[in-house]
């Protein structure tokens, strides 16, 4: 597959998640992909799981939230590959409490991952993407689009993201630089859960409660994978994307259409 | 509104033109008001005008965007009143600037001023709503968080950040036996700040909208007639931000 050959793609939050999966899709499209990510032995693993299937990657240390650290990511995307075309704003977190338990740390914290780390990449990418344009992909979620319970933080911060992706892609117009919004929703594979499922890892039982809760509510009545999302990045970074801009893909099975 | 004398209503940013407006409708109404405000001047002028109008007020210092100030407001209302029958947070920082001139700086103090802010609100002033009954929420915000607008990221993202908030908090209150609705309105074109350092001049928002105008969909939201509408959106622009206006 080369729909993305001769793009050089930044995937933040790829050490794991959905970030791993979208990192791997788009080198497998034939995208040069920098992972990056807190963890290096984890980033490191997602890099071999690109060159093991002969695609071409490498890992840089990152905290998203830090303009030093993009700056750096930045400066050695284009010395290694001359060029960038994709910005995927994948790292983020969620904390889920009742607002009488959640603190303002937890807010500043979410703000900072969601809002800010994505706001930064946003920047960057405006700053050192070329003439011919490119793609910001920025990664939310359903309570970005309405309520959830124990969400009034990761709601607020996941809410300004997805608004902000809107706003960014008004003034990508006259770049040619598209930003869009992934919106993926209880997504399982193997061991590997998206964030909206973080609350059940390590937990079997709740884990196994979570998904029959999932599937049911579900109007496909089934679970969808992280890939499912990482195809999604592609398709919007791709030539067959060249005219999508400002919207959300919602990988959710239909969930967020409403009913039961 | 018999019904609503002697009911006791908080107001953020009462010294602004959006604030006094709602201090002065919900007094009109029979609350008694605490006019807050970190600008004290204006705020105890608009408590001079309720009271001129027979109405009860009082002036309260709060810097919305800082927890102690919170704590101490919670803390005001318990000892002197015990609860809390409404809170209308009208607080909005301005910031028109476009995308790329936008830095982080100004993200972390919009998203400071104008999302931290009014979850502040919420979280302080939950136990005290919960034990008013038939409490209501209103917060704020600027139709730009609907409509997204290039030249006002930063305020477009924090203004669709207090809606989805907004949301969250009235589903976590509303099936759980609070009593509390929890609303949003969303204003277009209208002086949130006199004197402001950035206004929204520049944003096509439409037609202007008069502070009494939005004191008048709050009171409403405050009515018996509103008690089952809960985390939903009053949007006050003459329809500038349903779409594409040709």
């Amino acid at each position: 597959m080369t729909a993305l050959a001769g793009q050089v793609a930044i995937v933040t939050g790829a050490t794991g998640g959905l970030g791993r999966p979208i990192a791997v899709a788009l080198a497998a499209a034939g995208a040069k992909v920098v992972a990056t990510g807190r963890n290096v032995e984890r980033g490191e693993a997602t890099v071999a799981a690109i060159t093991v299937s002969g695609g071409e990657a490498t890992f840089l240390a990152q905290d998203v939230t830090r303009d030093e650290d993009w700056q750096t990511v930045i400066a050695q995307t284009i010395a290694a590959f001359g060029r960038l075309d994709a910005v995927i704003n994948n790292a983020g977190d969620a904390r889920l409490a009742p607002i009488e338990e959640l603190t303002l740390q937890d807010l500043e914290y979410l703000l900072d991952l969601n809002l800010h780390g994505s706001f930064l990449g946003l920047k960057h990418a405006f700053a050192h993407m070329g003439t011919d344009g490119g793609a910001v992909i920025n990664l939310t979620a359903l309570p970005a689009y309405g309520g959830a319970v124990r969400q009034t933080a990761y709601s607020a911060a996941k809410g300004a993201l997805a608004h902000l992706t809107k706003a960014a892609a008004i003034a990508g117009r006259a770049r040619g630089i598209r930003v869009n919004n992934i919106v993926p929703a209880v997504l399982f594979a193997g061991g590997e859960v998206s964030p909206g499922a973080v609350r059940v890892q390590g937990d079997p039982a709740a884990a196994e409660l979570f998904k029959a809760r999932a599937i049911a509510q579900s109007p496909l009545k089934k679970l969808g994978e992280p890939d499912d999302a990482a195809r999604a990045a592609v398709f919007l970074c791709s030539r067959a994307g060249r005219h999508i801009s400002g919207i959300d893909v919602f990988i959710d099975g239909g969930r967020q259409a409403g009913g039961n | 509104m018999t019904d609503l004398k002697g009911k006791l209503a908080l107001v953020t940013a009462a010294g602004s033109p959006i604030g006094a407006a709602c201090a002065a409708r919900l007094a009109d109404a029979g609350h008694h008001v605490i006019a807050a405000d970190t600008d004290g001047t204006a705020a105890a002028a608009v408590v001079a005008l309720i009271r001129q109008h027979n109405g009860s007020a009082e002036f309260a210092p709060l810097d919305a965007s800082d927890e102690r100030n919170w704590r101490a407001m919670a803390g005001h209302i318990r000892t002197k009143y015990k609860r809390l029958d409404v809170l209308v947070q009208a607080a909005m920082t301005l910031l028109v600037k476009p995308f790329t001139e936008t830095t982080l700086a100004d993200l972390r103090s919009l998203a400071r001023d104008n999302i931290v802010a009014p979850w502040l609100g919420l979280r302080h002033c939950a136990p005290l709503l919960r034990e008013a009954g038939n409490a209501c929420v209103v917060n704020l915000t600027s139709t730009v968080g609907r409509t997204a607008h290039g030249g006002a990221a930063a305020l477009s993202a924090t203004a669709a950040g207090v809606r989805m908030m907004t949301k969250s908090a009235a589903l976590e209150w509303g099936p759980q036996g609070y009593g509390v609705t929890v609303n949003t309105v969303n204003v277009g074109s209208v002086p949130w700040r006199p004197h402001a350092e950035t206004t929204q001049d520049d944003l096509d928002l439409g037609p202007a909208i008069a502070p009494s105008e939005v004191a008048e969909a709050v009171l409403y939201l405050r009515s018996p007639a509103a008690k089952y509408i809960t985390g939903m959106e009053i949007t006050l622009d003459g329809g500038r931000s349903i779409g594409f206006p040709g």
